[in-house]
């Protein structure tokens, strides 16, 4: 049997100030992908942080208005 | 009292005094400035020179260091310009002002990070810069923070 996968991933978020500025979460595999805005102290202020690597993510369904499925 | 040419000519240090009978001085004699063959009348001692039957080529009579030993001799008694030409080699200033640099010493080819580190700090700058807007793109609401800073700001001085 293959092995089971966990239930939370480690994820690198990268500054996009292009200073080398690295932060690390452990969130819900199943997670949208992340980008804050946190502090990066090599830029001297707030800058967004977006994931560096692909990953597989649950895209939220877009919620369905029209009334077409009612008889 | 004066020396005559031919009492100075007998003063001279004996390397030079040698070659000049053997080789005569510039002016009463001419030398090619580039090898060429050992049949040459003209061929420059100082210089290697072929053999066109054999096709093989002679070294030059007198090696580099014995030619810049003669050089220097007949730079100190000012008759530098009756030896024949040695059109390979600079002395004193000419070869300290004309120098020929290596060209890995003039273009040098540094290391990759250092070729790569304008390009870098160029986009770090311009990423910097524009981070109001790229933050815009992902988080319209941001918006109100840039208002709030600009309200903070100080305008005196």
């Amino acid at each position: 049997m293959a092995a089971k996968k966990a239930t939370h991933t480690m994820v690198k978020l990268v500054s996009a100030a292009k200073t080398g500025y690295e932060k690390w979460f452990n969130i819900p595999r199943a997670h949208s992908k992340l980008n804050l805005i946190l502090y990066d102290p090599r830029a001297q202020r707030h800058c967004l942080f977006t994931e560096s690597k692909k990953r597989k993510t649950q895209e939220n369904k877009k919620k369905d208005y029209s009334k077409s499925h009612r008889v | 009292m004066s020396l005559t040419a031919k009492e100075a000519f007998a003063k001279l240090p004996q390397k030079l005094h040698t070659f000049f009978i053997k080789h005569p001085p510039r002016p009463l004699a001419q030398y090619a400035t580039t090898p060429s063959t050992i049949s040459d009348p003209q061929k420059n001692p100082f210089l290697p020179n072929k053999n066109e039957e054999s096709g093989k080529w002679h070294a030059a009579k007198y090696s580099l260091r014995r030619s810049a030993d003669l050089y220097k001799m007949a730079l100190k008694y000012g008759l530098a310009e009756l030896l024949p030409p040695i059109p390979h080699k600079k002395f004193h200033e000419e070869r300290y002002n004309d120098k020929k640099w290596m060209r890995g010493l003039l273009f040098q080819k540094k290391r990759k990070w250092e070729r790569e580190l304008p390009t870098k700090l160029e986009q770090r700058r311009v990423a910097m810069e524009n981070m109001d807007e790229t933050i815009l793109k992902a988080r319209p609401a941001y918006k109100k923070q840039i208002a709030r800073r600009e309200e903070k700001k100080r305008t005196w001085f």
